[in-house]
């Protein structure tokens, strides 16, 4: 398996991509506030799901030039890659379904839900696909070390994320009166984070087995498919909410 | 006794079994209710498992088929009394129809048959598994309920949200338990699985247990259409009995079934004969394609052979939801589910949508590993224009299966979100939107029906070139024109959609993108056509059922146009109209088809031919009938006979053609029994059928039949064109020496 | 690592930077639902016309309030009182802020249509209503200022003849230019935003 950086250089650009996200969420944050564009939040998110795609998931080793033995590891990671991706094509259908369920019912209004919180369980969410790069970074280039540390960085931040949307985001909401039966946007807004969480809950327990293989030595740096896979699903959860977050937060007018 | 033949044995015992069993049933019934009722269920019930028990015996002793049968009364029995029992507990008076008592009989009968024949395997510890897991979760829910001073028994024994989570549980118990998903679990604690899974069964035993062989689980899929076609097949028998006159009460308003009484009797069995069937063409559909396009491809198996294995599995409880949702008070929407009616329908709905949901998974799944085999798993020399048709097929297929099937899931998990927790997605009180249902649901629900042809169709073209010994004409672009259909297939759901009350301007556009849907369609009847032009044409039984099915289909495409139309769907929609089109389409794109590849394949998959006399009794009673059956039923749609009711005014005077739609259904499934027995017999007793008895250019026919277990021991390459029937000296494939690699 | 990559974000940065721009440049600040009246906006023609009570109505003294006209009669069997009952749907949208809108009825019917019948008819939608009549000559003044189509039709029904007529409902606005109209079956809620935008 060759490196076409090796690990510093990985993990530079690793920042970097986290920097540009960052920047442009808060772009995309002052954006709402300020205009209410619905087209510039769209450009925004896909900028950001271009970049998470390319440089975190690394899409782009979907066109890798094979092994020409078709029972080496190298060819096999190159099909269990395309499975993944089918899968994740598939996944994303729920997710379109469900944007498209809020744009029919909701329109260009929204529930009021609490903006600081929102964002911040988005950055959290960030900064978590960052430490999971940056963790399958390390194990690509053989550091088992750093992949467990960065991944459990990963495992907290992502059940951060879970218990701010299940925990707090979710009381609040029905205290305040949205509650799953009171209304089109209450089941709106569960069903969609409802949805959206148990694909991090998901997420979690996959990273839990690929520590738990990884401290049993496992993975090496040439063969670390389990660990590919936790991590582009990982991405994958987070892109979700890329265009989620914008969706039940940012867009519309307040109901 | 020895000395007379199994065959006589059989008739014999079949016709003495059904007596003594039918005259036992009405004893039973007599002795309970003090009454002689000749046409109850019971009597009924017990002369079919009876006289088939007994015809078993007769026939082959206490061979495994005998043993299950055996097994599957004692089971059933059982099953009931307990559930009668637990009913009678609950309930605190015994009821006689308490449809707990049916679902355990149920449960436990088609577990007890599985144990019967072949002892623990996949499929009775799965059932055995999905029981467990369906009543912990149920029982669980129920005790919650029960401290928190909720209802917490209903007339079906437990409440519906117990009912939910205990058929979503019964499902994660069944492939959990049966083996299913044992591998990925040692994959998920970092325990390595062997390459190639050795068959732990060699014989017939392991149909029915996990095999990672994409042919044995062809044929697992298969069978199980099959039987799903049977059963699906039943209840359209018992409800064109009802129709089949229009004072006949057949299915009574003072029967009482499963918590029905007989019009909501009909709609459950109406429902389900639609939803059946589409499980049982997607089952059937994946049989065919997971055996084939290894075999096509020149692969060892498919992509992903445990995928392939739990999508197959995961069939098997969804079809036992689908069965319980009958029982547990059925429902009344139809296979569609609309809400609001299915908001307010009975408890047998949240199964049907669990059923649904988890039928789905199996699709979705089988459809990524069709895609990734196709991509990944080609023979050397095999390009995309090289490729036999039918693998393009399967990839439109796929493609369509693999994304747009979500979006049923979705529409029927909202529903019962609604239910269970008054989530309003639907409800307009609450801002729903009912019409945002039948967007999502035809999204997936247009797009399946071309899942449904177009393999299909693939299969017409790839065997019409062998049966006219002439090459595929258009073959470029016949492949081109199963992509265009899936992807123009995607762009005309809201046809089904033209009365709803959806926004007026769209009617238009979705009526033009549903007129263009014929364009590719019609590509691939004149390539047909200019294919058997001038070829030398011979029609054993697979080419009859192509030759069938392309008139068929024709038919049904031509009936297409009428439905598209705004002007004239506004008249059509919802009358039997729309009924004898889709049967037509489905018949011609679907079963015809599927027989053909049936009777084609089988000689790959067992070395013996099913006996050709039998398959043209098929094909000569299953065409004519279906041709009076569609005729008949666009006849009186367009005379105003609507769709999904238990009876109709006699004087509309479609008594007649009614009565005559009824017998063609019995005939259809005559022919069908007949094929069953035909495809059954012929394992042990068929003419052998060894070699290339087809004479086709297709590299699974150049090796022996059955088909070696590995598939290709030599690889092959791929040198000339697929179709070149008739070109002397072309080849299509040139088996190499293997290559070095150290995998065997 | 790569010097692409700051390219890359270069790039993105641009991007929204230009998605901003174009927004900002082409969009309008407002988004009315109403078909709107292009600038300059025409001044409202002035109507002058006695109410039952008496009192001379004019269209200029309702400058500081917004008016919805529209033209109708009291026979009319479908069309009026459908539109009639959505614009006091759309006062009951605006809760304490209708009392900022003033409807305005204008009979194009003088033959059956009084003052009194028709300030009688519109009461029955909403007592803040005015409607309005006059003889021929007065009321063909404001229906040719305001370009309204009128034809009577004799019909069976037993009310006599019936009038086909414009159903736009006029907004104008508490400058008293005309800003946006409404075809028939506009829906309430896209009157109340409109108002709400003009209102702010």
């Amino acid at each position: 398996m060759s490196h076409t950086q090796d690990k510093s250089s990985a993990f530079q650009q690793g920042v970097v991509i986290f920097i540009y996200l960052a920047v442009l969420t808060a772009l995309e944050y002052f954006v709402a506030v300020t205009f209410n564009a619905v087209s510039i939040l769209a450009v925004v998110a896909i900028i950001k799901v271009a970049l998470v795609m390319y440089y975190y998931m690394h899409i782009y080793k979907l066109n890798e030039d094979g092994d020409d033995d078709t029972h080496s590891y190298s060819y096999k990671t190159g099909t269990n890659r395309l499975g993944l991706w089918l899968f994740l094509l598939s996944d994303a259908f729920v997710f379109a379904g469900l944007l498209t369920v809020r744009i029919n019912l909701l329109g260009f209004t929204r529930p009021h839900l609490d903006q600081l919180l929102g964002l911040a369980v988005t950055v959290v969410l960030l900064i978590s696909s960052f430490f999971m790069n940056r963790g399958e970074t390390a194990m690509a280039h053989g550091d088992k070390k750093g992949f467990i540390t960065n991944t459990w960085i990963t495992f907290v931040l992502g059940l951060g994320f879970l218990l701010g949307v299940v925990a707090v985001e979710w009381p609040n909401a029905a205290a305040e009166g949205l509650t799953a039966s009171s209304g089109a946007p209450g089941a709106v807004f569960y069903m969609m984070t409802g949805m959206h969480a148990f694909h991090v809950f998901t997420g979690l327990i996959f990273l839990l087995v690929v520590l738990n293989n990884a401290r049993k030595d496992v993975y090496s740096a040439e063969k670390h498919w389990g660990v590919e896979a936790a991590a582009v699903y990982w991405h994958f959860v987070d892109l979700v909410w890329i265009f989620f977050y914008p969706a039940l937060y940012l867009i519309g007018k307040l109901l | 006794m020895k000395n007379i033949s199994p065959v006589v044995r059989g008739w014999l015992s079949l016709a003495i079994g059904t007596i003594v069993a039918y005259i036992l049933g009405i004893g039973l019934v007599f002795a309970v209710s003090g009454s002689l009722t000749y046409l109850h269920l019971v009597p009924v019930l017990f002369a079919i498992f009876g006289g088939a028990t007994a015809c078993s015996w007769g026939a082959s002793g206490f061979s495994p088929l005998t043993k299950g049968l055996i097994w599957l009364d004692l089971g059933a029995l059982i099953g009931f009394a307990l559930g009668l029992g637990i009913d009678w507990i609950v309930q605190g008076s015994l009821n006689w129809v308490a449809p707990t008592a049916s679902l355990f009989a149920l449960l436990f009968g088609f577990t007890a048959f599985f144990l019967g024949v072949a002892g623990f395997n996949a499929v009775s510890k799965g059932l055995i598994w999905q029981i467990s897991g369906t009543l912990l979760g149920a029982i669980f829910i129920t005790i919650i309920r029960a401290s928190m001073g909720l209802t917490w028994s209903g007339p079906f024994l437990f409440t519906e949200p117990a009912w939910v989570l205990g058929g979503f549980l019964g499902v994660l118990f069944f492939i959990s338990g049966n083996g299913s998903v044992s591998d990925w679990f040692k994959w998920a604690r970092g325990i390595d699985t062997p390459e190639h899974h050795e068959e732990h069964f060699t014989d017939w035993k392991k149909y029915f247990n996990i095999s990672l062989d994409h042919k044995v689980i062809g044929i697992q899929y298969t069978v199980t259409a099959l039987l799903l076609i049977s059963i699906g097949g039943l209840f359209a028998l018992i409800f064109r009995t009802e129709l089949a006159q229009s004072q006949l009460q057949f299915l009574t308003v003072d029967m009482k079934l499963f918590g029905q009484n007989g019009p909501q009797l009909y709609n459950s069995l109406m429902s389900l004969h639609g939803m059946i069937m589409i499980v049982s063409i997607l089952l059937g559909m994946a049989g065919i394609t997971n055996y084939v396009v290894p075999l096509l491809l020149g692969a060892q198996d498919m992509a992903f052979p445990r995928l392939n294995a739990f999508a197959f599995w995961v069939s098997v409880p969804a079809a036992v939801l689908l069965l319980m949702s009958l029982i547990l008070g059925g429902f009344d929407t139809g296979w569609t589910g609309y809400p609001p009616l299915s908001t307010r329908a009975p408890l047998g709905i949240q199964m049907f949508f669990l059923g649904v949901f988890t039928a789905g998974w199996s699709s979705i799944l089988g459809a990524l590993n069709v895609i990734v085999t196709v991509v990944r798993m080609r023979s050397k020399g095999m390009t995309a224009f090289r490729m036999p048709i039918f693998v393009w097929a399967a990839i439109a297929t796929a493609i369509i299966a693999l994304t747009a099937t979500q979006f049923i899931g979705l529409s029927f998990q909202l529903v019962m979100f609604q239910r269970l927790f008054g989530m309003g997605f639907f409800d307009p009180a609450k801002g729903g939107n009912p019409v945002l249902f039948q967007h999502l649901f035809w999204f997936y629900s247009h797009p399946a029906v071309y899942v449904f042809i177009l393999p299909g169709l693939g299969v017409i073209s790839e065997l019409l070139p062998v049966f006219s010994r002439k090459p595929l004409f258009g073959y470029r672009w016949i492949a081109m024109s199963s992509l265009a259909i899936a992807l123009v297939g995607f762009l005309v759901w809201a046809h089904h959609m033209f009365t709803s009350g959806m926004n007026e301007y769209l009617r238009v556009p979705f009526m033009y993108s549903t007129l263009l849907v014929a364009i590719p369609t019609g590509v691939k009847f004149f390539s047909w056509v200019a294919t058997l032009w001038k070829g030398k044409i011979w029609t054993p039984t697979p080419m009859l059922f192509v030759l069938g099915g392309i008139v068929v289909f024709l038919l049904g495409g031509l009936t297409g146009p009428p439905n598209a139309t705004v002007s004239t769907d506004l008249h059509l929609h919802d009358t039997y109209f729309i009924v004898g089109h889709f049967h037509d389409t489905i018949f011609g794109g679907f079963v015809f088809p599927f027989f053909a590849a049936l009777y084609y394949w089988f000689p790959k998959a067992t070395g013996r031919r099913m006996n050709e006399t039998l398959g043209k009794i098929h094909f000569w009673l299953m065409t004519p009938a279906f041709f009076i059956l569609t005729f008949g039923m666009m006849r009186i749609g367009l005379l105003g006979m609507r769709r999904r009711i238990a009876d109709y005014d006699p004087a509309l005077n479609f008594d007649a053609t009614h009565l005559v739609l009824t017998v063609m259904g019995f005939l259809i499934a005559l022919s069908v029994l007949i094929f069953i027995y035909n495809f059954f017999n012929s394992i042990n007793n068929g003419e052998k059928a060894e070699g290339n008895i087809w004479n086709s250019r297709s590299p699974e026919w150049q090796v022996p039949s059955p088909m070696p277990t590995h598939n290709y021991d030599q690889p092959f390459e791929v040198v000339g064109e697929p179709y070149d029937y008739g070109l002397p000296g072309s080849k299509y494939v040139e088996f190499v020496a293997p290559a070095k690699s150290k995998h065997q | 690592m790569d010097k692409k990559i700051f390219w890359v974000g270069a790039a993105s940065l641009a991007l929204v930077v230009l998605a901003i721009l174009l927004v900002v440049l082409f969009s309008k600040p407002v988004n009315f639902r109403g078909t709107e009246y292009g600038k300059p906006y025409p001044s409202a023609p002035q109507i002058e016309l006695i109410r039952s009570n008496g009192d001379t109505f004019r269209l200029s003294d309702q400058k500081g309030k917004i008016v919805l006209l529209f033209f109708g009669y009291t026979s009319c069997p479908d069309v009026c009182p459908t539109t009639l009952a959505e614009l006091k749907l759309v006062m009951d949208g605006l809760g304490d802020k209708a009392k900022l809108i003033q409807v305005v009825f204008v009979s194009v019917d003088p033959q059956r249509d009084t003052p009194e019948k028709t300030q009688t008819y519109v009461d029955h939608f909403n007592k803040q209503f005015i409607g309005l009549s006059g003889t021929v000559e007065e009321l063909s003044l404001v229906w040719d200022t305001y370009g309204v189509f009128r034809e009577t039709v004799e019909s069976d029904s037993a009310l006599g003849y019936i009038v086909n007529h414009t159903a736009r409902v006029y907004l104008i606005d508490a400058d008293g230019n005309l800003r946006l109209s409404y075809g028939f079956q506009t829906p309430v809620e896209d009157i109340v935003s409109d108002l709400e935008i003009l209102m702010k």
